[in-house]
């Protein structure tokens, strides 16, 4: 039998221990309409959505706009740094 | 002010003069350098590709940059070269682009580049400061075109 120890490593070995996220940071060229653009278009959020997290990054420096396992987040950060969006990922819980 | 972009039928459109074409074409076959060198203590390079898990990880940044880095130029390359199409277009007086739905995301995105980089060798702390001259006028130019590309594509 498999025990709850090893299954805590085989959940953390896969990245289902603790999720990741993306963080798009504020960037002084990318126009506002285009990052919302970029939500939009690779994310397929809503207008409303994707404007609400383009203003949180303008405001606040920065958002989070993705969550999940580590490799879907390094997919989405090279999506993100070929539209030109300043976007980085880490830890959820950090 | 319009910004020349215009729908016309599938495709959008728009005429550039000869003077903007020159501009285009050599912001884009300069970064195009930048990229295919893609190498040394750049600030272009440190925008357009940065690193992945910011300062947080240098190894795992250094990582992903492996086996991203070159993807991920090329691919800014090969949007720049389409850009580039306009100028083997020109005949003397200027230049008709005309951009099917795919062709004016990658010029979107192209042009994005385009801006990230011009704005990176100035300077970020200093753009929108009068004295910089003819070539803020040039990166006051390329968002008022990338805005005007963006409001027509998304109209």
């Amino acid at each position: 039998m498999v025990s709850t120890e090893e299954l805590i490593e085989h959940d953390v070995q896969l990245g289902l221990g603790s999720p990741w996220v993306v963080i798009v940071w504020d960037d002084p060229v990318n126009l506002m309409t285009y990052v919302t653009w970029v939500f939009t278009s690779y994310f397929a959020m809503t207008k409303p959505v994707a404007e609400r997290l383009m203003l949180q990054v303008h405001n606040s420096g920065s958002a989070v706009v993705a969550t999940g396992t580590r490799e879907e987040m390094e997919r989405h950060v090279e999506a993100m740094h070929g539209y030109g969006l300043w976007a980085t990922l880490r830890r959820a819980d950090e | 002010m319009n910004s020349g972009f215009v729908r016309v039928g599938d495709l959008i459109e728009r005429d550039f003069s000869a003077e903007e074409v020159d501009v285009l074409t050599s912001l884009a076959v300069g970064l195009d350098d930048t990229l295919d060198a893609a190498e040394g203590d750049d600030p272009v390079l440190d925008r357009l590709l940065p690193a992945a898990y910011g300062d947080d990880d240098p190894e795992a940044s250094a990582e992903f940059a492996r086996f991203t880095r070159e993807r991920i130029a090329e691919a800014k390359r090969g949007r720049l070269t389409r850009l580039l199409l306009l100028s083997a277009d020109e005949h003397g007086d200027g230049s008709r682009l005309s951009l099917d739905e795919a062709a004016a995301q990658e010029w979107l995105l192209a042009l994005n580049d385009i801006r990230l980089a011009l704005a990176a060798r100035i300077g970020v702390d200093r753009l929108g400061d009068p004295r910089l001259g003819p070539i803020g006028d040039v990166y006051d130019w390329l968002g008022w075109l990338q805005s005007g590309l963006l409001d027509t594509v998304d109209g």
